[in-house]
């Protein structure tokens, strides 16, 4: 007897648990701040041909006419997880290094092996030379470097980082660049907060914020996880329903076969 | 006498090929753009000889927001047209993504193809606009430049369409025309889902999982019926 349905079956349950991880990963994650939500796309295997019996033991017709076979596929497979890159919400912390980008654009960071990587992450703290980074510790590119003597920064919707120093001078210090992707989804998740860019999320394009389809920069708010917690629920409902299904085509082929071992009293 | 045992064992068997159909239905029960097939069916032609013929359920799939500029659905008639390995494909998983020379592509990686061909947005990106907007009809702009529109089409003869895997149906060239545009719309940002309902799959396997037990009992019937006339005449 053919086990085809049974390993169909068994596919269909390894997809359904893929989700199940990665919608666990998705609330997990529901306080990470400027985290994007993921989601597993899953699509069939290959298709078989295969034979229908003839109508009677002699008879040939049925081998010799193409129209009496039948196609039957083999099961599903996951293609891709893909980030999605929906807002999330603004919240205010009233931090000044605070910034979150309301809108497209990522924040550019320089690892310390000099790669350029992108995150929404905008909790940007100052390191021990003066210049900005982020959480993680890497630098904010292009780099700004404060002086020493600050009392406040402010950074206007635009980007522009001006200061004001100890003395009441003021002065601009450089602008946050953001930086934009034509396919956002295609982006390779990094972990931390960062995303590298791939060839299917295509070369990055600068601009200036709040231009040319950019968001716009707020001071003292951060973007949070734009995990909706009642989707994920919704998600995590119908994942497991569609695990149970997969594991019923199981029990029934099951019957089926233990049948077919009963034929012969 | 002995040809009901072939009759019997012949529905054992279709039956099983017909598990095999709802066991790949249930477990596409989440692939994006998929079709159900629907198990076998046996009939009489004109001529008196039994056919085969298998069927694909073409409806729609529910359209759900994913919100990636790059992800497509139809709603309506219609399908996507693309470039496969050994021949034009036809597919409803609008998962489409821009290629490393430029090309929009499936999720696999072939071409996707639009009314002048092959679409290439390499020399069409605008950093200064790179919003990417598609039309209801199917229009790709970039920014303001006009890039091609998506070859949106309908197939004449289902039953010549074969299945691929990716959510693709593979069709000869004569077998497909343009669909007119009023009767689908592209929906940006929107993915199809699978179009199988997960009831009328379950309604189906356990009428075949019945179906297989009638046959099952009625083959035990007929071994004891051949076991009585064997003892027929035997002496004691």
């Amino acid at each position: 007897m053919s086990t085809r349905a049974l390993r169909t079956a068994a596919s269909g349950l390894y997809a359904q648990q893929l989700n199940v991880e990665v919608i666990s990963n998705n609330i997990a994650n529901v306080n990470t701040t400027g985290f994007k939500k993921n989601k597993a796309e899953f699509q069939d295997l290959m298709y078989q041909e295969v034979q229908v019996n003839p109508t009677q033991a002699s008879d040939a017709y049925a081998a010799a006419t193409p129209s009496a076979k039948i196609q039957v596929g083999n099961g599903v497979q996951s293609s891709s997880t893909q980030k999605i890159f929906k807002q999330g919400d603004i919240v205010a912390t009233n931090n000044q290094m605070d910034i979150a980008i309301q809108g497209d654009g990522l924040f550019q960071v320089r690892k310390s092996d000099g790669t350029i990587v992108y995150t929404r992450d905008g909790s940007f703290k100052i390191n021990s030379e003066g210049k900005m980074v982020t959480s993680g510790g890497y630098l904010l590119d292009p780099e700004i470097t404060l002086p020493n003597n600050v009392q406040s920064i402010s950074i206007s919707r635009d980007g522009s980082v001006d200061v004001l120093e100890n003395d009441g001078r003021t002065s601009t210090l450089g602008t946050v660049e953001l930086a934009k992707f034509m396919n956002p989804s295609g982006l390779l998740a990094l972990g931390n907060n960062l995303y590298g860019e791939t060839a299917s999320s295509g070369a990055p394009m600068l601009g200036t914020a709040g231009s040319k389809g950019f968001g716009e920069i707020n001071q003292g708010f951060l973007e949070s996880s734009n995990v909706d917690i009642v989707e994920e629920m919704v998600a995590m409902i119908t994942a497991q329903r569609a695990y149970e299904i997969n594991s019923k085509t199981v029990k029934t082929v099951e019957d089926m076969m233990t049948m077919a071992n009963n034929l012969k009293t | 006498m002995v040809n009901g045992i072939y009759n019997v064992a012949r529905s054992l068997n279709s039956k099983i090929k017909s598990i095999d159909v709802i066991a790949n239905n249930l477990a596409n029960i989440n692939s994006t753009g998929f079709k159900k097939q629907i198990p076998f069916q046996e009939y009489l032609n004109q001529k008196d000889e039994i056919e085969v013929r298998q069927s694909a359920d073409h409806g729609q799939g529910e359209v759900i927001l994913s919100a990636n500029p790059l992800d497509m659905a139809i709603s309506g008639d219609g399908y996507f047209l693309v470039k496969g390995e050994s021949g034009t494909e036809l597919t409803r998983n609008g998962k489409f993504h821009v290629s490393e020379e430029g090309f929009l592509v499936t999720n696999t990686g072939k071409k996707v193809l639009g009314r002048n061909g092959e679409i290439n947005f390499g020399t069409f990106i605008d950093a200064d606009n790179p919003t990417i907007t598609i039309a209801k009809n199917g229009e790709i702009k970039i920014g303001e430049a006009d890039v091609d529109a998506l070859a949106i089409v309908k197939i004449e003869n289902v039953q010549a369409a074969v299945r691929t895997s990716d959510s693709n149906f593979a069709v000869a060239d004569d077998n497909y025309s343009y669909a007119s545009p009023e009767n689908f719309e592209i929906q940006q940002g929107y993915l199809e889902e699978s179009n199988v309902n997960p009831i009328l799959e379950m309604e189906t396997m356990i009428q075949t999982n019945k179906d297989y037990e009638s046959a099952y009992k009625m083959m035990r019937y007929l071994d004891q019926a051949m076991d009585k006339s064997n003892q027929i005449g035997k002496v004691y």
